[in-house]
């Protein structure tokens, strides 16, 4: 180990000798150990910016995830994206492009800069710049599906914009691809000043960008789906689907008294008409004017009466619209507001050569306290319309507690009525008809409908038939008037004197007596009944020959053919032209009650005697109904009127309480 | 104050005038002498080497500074060529300061008190560079403008029109480019 030992000798000037030398070895050493200090040193900084610069990676990624999760909105969330980009990686200036799916690569507006007026000109030709696929850095980037970096933008094919980064003093870029799933949707380019070095690191930074922010855009193009699913694409307007989420959300944050929101209805009328004549594309065409017109009263309605409620307007069926308001309203502006919208919709809609006039049915209905759900509302607003409707064109309705109850009322009535026709609550009551005359004797019935109301007790048809009319109930309850009737002939006691047998006249509404299956039905009641055709008389209106003339003579031949008698009821009352009259297959006419109450006065007694003398000439049976008094069945007889009903004769009674009179 | 910046004194003292005098001067001062580039120390370690390194020279204290920060600049190149290897010229790389090299220091050491840098790039190519700092290096500053315009070949002349240690609530420098 003498090597390790350099003094070892014992001369003097060796020993200085192997000091020096010994000397020299350790300056050596110190300076072996300060290249190690340093190299050690340079270890340490290289071990402390990777760990910084992973560290703000992370941070990055993370905040770039944080977006992306708390966003629907595309543009919103990649301007955060670039935005963080920028400020964490140095990044003067960040922009984005979204392909349009045609290879076109269109920058959205959507872009980020660290220094607004030092890179005016580069935003300028950037935010709405376009590339082919190849052409341009987001070019380059599509076409190569991965990252491009870059200290040279002349080196790109297609680039655009190289004057206006070199102006910005802008050194190098780089730009990455967003994806969903495989399919690039969208290119995020950064511009910086200093150089951009590309690392390993960087690149899967990028990558991961991408991947977080390809997540906002499939969430949005789901989204979009569903919109496309949740809005009229004829019109564009939200359909009934948001219309409810929407009203249910603004229901739900109402103070207890419901204030503060309104349902309008709109129903137009005469659309039918317009896709019947001109057919459904001028109808679809109609309808994006009105939802157009709509659009404009609600705004100008808005601007005027400044409350600041917020609206939507939602197509909620085939010419139904609905508009949910939601802030402060009161009465008098919700009635301009239909105003504004009768007004917007009166002028008429040019559809090429033609022009349409189409106007509106209105209803309107305010929460209130008995408001339990935005549909309540909504059916409130509904019925409004229904009334407004009835009223006639371009009608306004608001819904009341009363309007409420009172079609409450009706629709329970319709239940009612429906009821009454399963559980067999209908009777007929007869009327005597007698002969006028010296020789006054009962010669027929007229049968009339009453309902044996469980609570309410023995009803009118005045009550219901309108009703029974509105639920398409009315053919049914006629048919079983027909069969009913002829069941009673069968069961009528034989009279003690007549030759002829009494007849049952049957009163039939125009929508029976124009069924196709009329003739059928009077058939099948007289053959089930087994009862002579002579027995029954029908009687109709004039309406039935305003409605179809001819239709009705074919039906009252066919009949009176097999025996069938045929009145016409309420002669005088209507629109009694002569010119059917004479046309149709008649045996009597009825004169209305009305002109025999007032038989005092000369003009009745002068119309009367034309009928007597009209009916005389046709070779008609002249009945008088409401006669009252022995006088007025003297006057009436000595006008050769021959037949009478009315309390003198007896009011219409059950038939076990009547046919005894038969008998007597 | 920054390891490095011992650092660099001691490459700088040494490479003058040998291993000994660093030795004497870190004896004759009584400072630790002990320092790595990823440490801190105390700022006043730092006046203090300056200060005798200063006296044995004959030279005054800003003097040193400025000798100090030109002759710096080429072992900073050396340890940490990426500031200088996207920089075409000093001026460039003195706009950088800000923007690249701090960020670069701050990721060695969180939190490290950088100066903000102020310029004013003059029609006429001067440049004017404006900071505030507690340590009113402002004569370090000018010897690294300096050794940076050393490193690309150029030269300057510089001109402290403000100076903190001159009562002035900040430091400014006027920088020329001669060639």
């Amino acid at each position: 180990m003498a090597v390790m030992k350099p003094g070892s000798t014992g001369n003097g000037c060796s020993e200085a000798n192997d000091a020096e030398a010994r000397i020299a070895r350790l300056e050596r050493q110190v300076l072996r150990e300060r290249m190690a200090r340093i190299e050690a040193e340079a270890i340490a900084e290289k071990g402390l910016r990777d760990l910084f610069e992973s560290t703000r990676r992370i941070s990055l990624l993370q905040k770039i995830t944080e977006i992306a999760n708390s966003s629907n909105e595309v543009n919103a969330s990649i301007k955060a994206a670039l935005d963080e980009v920028c400020c964490t990686l140095g990044y003067d200036f960040g922009n984005a492009f979204m392909l349009d799916g045609e290879n076109r690569i269109c920058a959205c507006d959507t872009w980020f800069v660290q220094e607004p007026q030092d890179f005016a000109r580069l935003v300028a030709v950037s935010r709405k710049a376009e590339f082919e696929v190849g052409q341009g850095l987001p070019g380059k980037v599509v076409a190569s599906g991965d990252i491009v970096w870059t200290r040279d933008l002349y080196s790109i094919s297609g680039c655009t914009r190289g004057k206006e980064a070199d102006a910005c003093g802008l050194a190098s870029a780089c730009a990455f691809p967003v994806r969903v799933e495989n399919e690039i949707v969208a290119v995020l380019e950064f511009f910086a000043r200093k150089p951009v070095h590309e690392t390993k690191e960087l690149s899967w930074l990028m990558n991961q960008i991408g991947t977080q922010l390809g997540r906002v855009m499939e969430r949005q193009r789901a989204w979009s789906l569903l919109q496309t699913a949740r809005h009229d694409t004829l019109t564009g307007l939200p359909n009934r689907a948001i219309l409810a989420d929407r009203a249910q959300a603004v229901f739900a944050s109402l103070p207890p008294d419901k204030s503060g929101m309104a349902m309008l209805v709109l129903d137009l009328n005469g659309f039918k008409a317009v896709n019947d004549r001109h057919g459904h594309h001028s109808g679809d065409k109609l309808l994006t004017l009105v939802a157009a017109r709509l659009g404009r009263a609600i705004m100008s309605w808005q601007e005027h009466h400044r409350l600041g409620a917020k609206t939507l307007l939602a197509r909620t069926g085939g010419d139904e619209f609905v508009l949910m308001l939601h802030g402060h309203l009161d009465p008098k502006s919700l009635s301009f507001l239909a105003e504004t919208i009768h007004d917007r919709l009166a002028p008429p809609f040019r559809m090429g050569n033609t022009s349409l006039n189409v106007g509106a049915s209105v209803g309107i209905a305010t929460g209130t306290t008995v408001h339990e759900s935005h549909d309540h509302l909504l059916r409130d607003a509904d019925l409004a319309m229904y009334e407004a409707k009835k009223l006639g064109q371009s009608r306004t309705v608001m819904f009341t507690r009363e309007l409420g109850t009172s079609v409450r009322r009706a629709r329970q009535l319709e239940g009612e009525v429906r009821d009454a026709v399963t559980k067999g609550q209908f009777q007929l009551h007869y009327q005597p008809i007698f002969s006028l005359g010296p020789n006054t004797r009962i010669c027929g019935f007229e049968a009339l409908l009453r309902w044996n109301h469980p609570m309410r007790g023995l009803i009118g048809p005045d009550e219901f038939l309108a009703c029974a009319e509105d639920i398409g109930a009315l053919s049914t309850i006629g048919e079983w008037v027909l069969y009913e009737a002829c069941a009673a002939i069968a069961r009528m006691p034989p009279m003690g004197y007549a030759d002829d047998a009494p007849f049952v006249s049957v009163n039939i509404a125009p929508e029976q007596f124009l069924l196709p299956n009329f003739v059928d039905q009077v058939k099948s009641a007289l053959n089930g009944a087994g009862v002579s055709p002579s027995r029954l008389k029908i009687e109709i209106t004039e309406n039935v020959a305003i409605i179809d003339a001819a239709a009705a003579a074919a039906v009252l031949t066919e009949i009176r053919q097999w025996g069938v008698k045929a009145s016409l009821d309420d002669f005088g009352t209507g629109y009694s032209s002569l010119s059917y009259l004479h046309q149709m297959p008649l045996d009597s006419l009825k004169i209305d009650k009305s002109f025999v109450a007032a038989l005092h006065e000369p003009k009745n007694v002068n119309i009367i005697r034309a009928i007597v003398d009209l009916a005389r000439d046709l070779e008609l049976t002249i009945i008088a109904e409401g006669i009252e008094t022995g006088e007025q069945a003297r006057i009436l007889a000595s006008f050769g009127c021959q037949l009478g009903q009315g309390y003198l004769f007896g009011r219409p009674r059950a038939q076990w309480d009547i046919f005894g009179l038969l008998a007597a | 104050m920054k390891g490095i910046v011992f650092n660099l004194l001691e490459e700088v003292v040494t490479s003058d005038h040998g291993d000994d005098a660093w030795i004497t001067l870190i004896e004759g001062t009584g400072v630790s002498g002990i320092y790595t580039s990823v440490g801190s120390y105390p700022d006043e370690e730092l006046y203090t080497l300056v200060q005798a390194s200063a006296e044995a020279l004959d030279l005054s204290v800003d003097e040193m500074l400025r000798v100090f920060g030109r002759k710096a600049m080429p072992l900073l190149a050396q340890r940490y060529p990426v500031f200088f290897e996207d920089q075409t010229s000093s001026r460039s790389l003195i706009l950088s300061l800000n923007d690249i090299i701090h960020p670069e220091v701050r990721k060695l050491y969180s939190g490290a008190g950088c100066p903000h840098f102020h310029f004013q790039q003059g029609s006429d190519g001067r440049l004017v560079v404006g900071y505030q700092s507690p340590r009113k290096l402002c004569q370090l500053a000018h010897g690294f403008v300096d050794g940076t315009a050393d490193h690309f070949g150029e030269a300057v002349r510089i001109e402290h029109e403000m100076c903190m240690n001159h009562g002035d609530p900040v430091c400014r420098m006027g920088i020329e480019w001669l060639s």
